[in-house]
């Protein structure tokens, strides 16, 4: 073996062996590597074992495996290395172009019922936003520059394609971690919530019953859409390609007569760049373009901005029932569904409701401010974009 | 760059979180209006529409005795208790596959005989 080893072969064969030990992952790891895996697996643990929210942390989870195999520069396999596929697919992320495709997406599976038979639950879409700013002005108070400070309080809207929207816009170098604390909190909104609902009601507000919703017509459903565009996209033409693709994929749903584009736009087209979205943001989180401070401190403002907009949302209820009649009341426990996590936040409305009254169901009440919630994050990402753009 | 001049003037944020929040509130509101308003006209329009036909119904229908009237109109909600009972207490669902015929628009796109040459005519 020895001999072998001493001959020009051997030698040449070891050097190439050594050459190959170099460019595998067990020679280049590094702590950072080790626990960002370790957080990719946590990801996929959440998802698959505990079911929070499946579709995102899965293919974020696996994402984050895919983006902390080391590796040495040069050979194209990195997200940030120009010419890989990875690049090429992170293309989509970096330029904005998955967030609008969702939105059209969501926009053809929402049903805005709730919002057009009691209309006024749109204006607890617009007090919860009330976390963005928050994080907004936490963020400076921490250091961030305007730009970067704007992209980070958009994870308040519990939005992650709009979050992704701007801070490609704002903050391309922060991209990985906002779109990370987004999507980790949205997941994590049947946790976050509940306790604030409650700290902020009392058990008689608990147990308001809502009027029924009134039968919206097939025309309300058509013309919703497109005075829904015309106005928003009026007041803030900066969030165009969220709001434009938002009500187009509504009108394909509601027309009646673009089924086939409205069963695409929901069902295989969302899928597919939802998959992408994921795997991708996933994959930026690099260790070593990932781990830094700002991600760390990005990740405590984003759990504190979810706590702002949900009190920002039930606090709001509570204001708007001083001025409503008996009978006209609303339940706060549908404010915090003002974020734009659907249908999660309004889920957790429901299930906190039947917990203190197994007959009280508000979920279709709490779709209303919740879907208030995606046009009211699209509007306020389209303001943060037009002051700090 | 917007931005820092932007919180060189307001450090805190506060003034742009006060902006922002009456901006996003003032185009949901013009929202809610816009909807409450057609809301309205929808909801009236759909009351005249019942009252023409309540009104129209009225003027066709023969004149009933009030006794009979009555018992029909116990017999009505007999039946649709009957039809709700029913229909909410079933455990099997009926096994007859209805298929649902797809009717196509006609169109020279694929139309075979666009494809089909002439056939030769000897002169």
């Amino acid at each position: 073996m020895f001999t072998f080893l001493q001959s020009s072969f051997g030698s040449f064969i070891a050097e190439n062996l050594g050459v190959f030990w170099s460019f595998t992952g067990f020679y280049n790891v590094t702590w950072g590597h080790a626990a960002m895996i370790l957080v990719g697996l946590i990801f996929l643990w959440l998802g698959i074992s505990k079911k929070w929210e499946p579709m995102l942390l899965v293919p974020i989870g696996f994402g984050i495996l895919i983006g902390n195999i080391p590796f040495s520069m040069g050979m194209e396999v990195g997200i940030y290395e120009e010419g890989s596929v990875l690049n090429y697919l992170y293309f989509g992320v970096l330029k904005g172009v998955y967030p609008p495709l969702i939105f059209l997406g969501i926009g053809a599976m929402t049903d805005f019922s709730a919002l057009i038979s009691n209309p006024k639950l749109l204006t607890i879409g617009a007090a919860v936003q009330l976390g963005i700013f928050g994080a907004y002005m936490l963020a400076l108070a921490c250091g961030f520059s305007g730009a970067e400070a704007g992209a980070v309080g958009i994870i308040g809207g519990a939005d992650g394609p709009t979050a992704i929207f701007l801070a490609s816009r704002l903050a391309p170098e922060l991209l990985g971690a906002i779109a990370i604390a987004a999507y980790s909190y949205m997941a994590l909104v049947p946790v976050i919530q509940p306790p604030v609902m409650r700290m902020l009601t009392t058990e008689k507000e608990r147990l308001i019953r809502m009027r029924p919703m009134r039968q919206v017509s097939q025309t309300e459903k058509i013309l919703f859409p497109i005075i829904g565009f015309l106005l928003t996209a009026f007041v803030v033409p900066s969030a165009l390609p969220l709001l434009g693709m938002l009500f187009m994929g509504n009108l394909l749903k509601e027309s009646g007569v673009t089924k086939r584009l409205a069963t695409t736009a929901s069902g295989p087209m969302i899928d597919i760049v939802t998959i992408l979205i994921g795997l991708t943001v996933g994959a930026s989180t690099q260790a070593t373009t990932f781990l830094t401070w700002k991600s760390l401190t990005i990740f405590g403002l984003g759990a504190v901005s979810f706590f702002i907009a949900t009190f920002g949302g039930v606090a709001f209820v509570k204001f708007l029932n001083l001025f409503l009649k008996e009978g006209n009341k609303i339940n706060p426990l549908i404010g915090n569904a003002g974020v734009s996590a659907v249908p999660a936040a309004a889920r957790v409305s429901q299930d906190v409701g039947l917990s203190y009254d197994k007959t009280n169901h508000l979920l279709m009440h709490a779709m209303g401010p919740n879907v208030a919630g995606v046009i009211g994050s699209a509007v306020a990402a389209g303001i943060l974009l037009g002051f700090l753009g | 760059m917007n931005a820092d001049l932007f919180v060189q003037r307001d450090p805190h944020g506060i003034i742009m979180a006060i902006i922002a929040i009456s901006i996003v509130m003032m185009a949901l509101i013009l929202i809610f209006l816009s909807i409450k308003g057609f809301g309205m006209l929808m909801i009236r329009f759909a009351e005249r529409k019942a009252a023409k036909a309540a009104t129209a119904e009225a003027a066709t229908a023969p004149k009933r005795k009030p006794v009979l009237q009555k018992m029909e109109e116990e017999i009505a909600a007999a039946a649709l208790a009957l039809k709700m009972y029913q229909e909410e207490q079933h455990i099997k669902e009926s096994t007859v596959i209805t298929i649902n015929r797809a009717s196509r628009v006609y169109s020279p796109w694929s139309s075979k005989i666009h494809g089909i040459p002439a056939t030769p005519v000897k002169n």
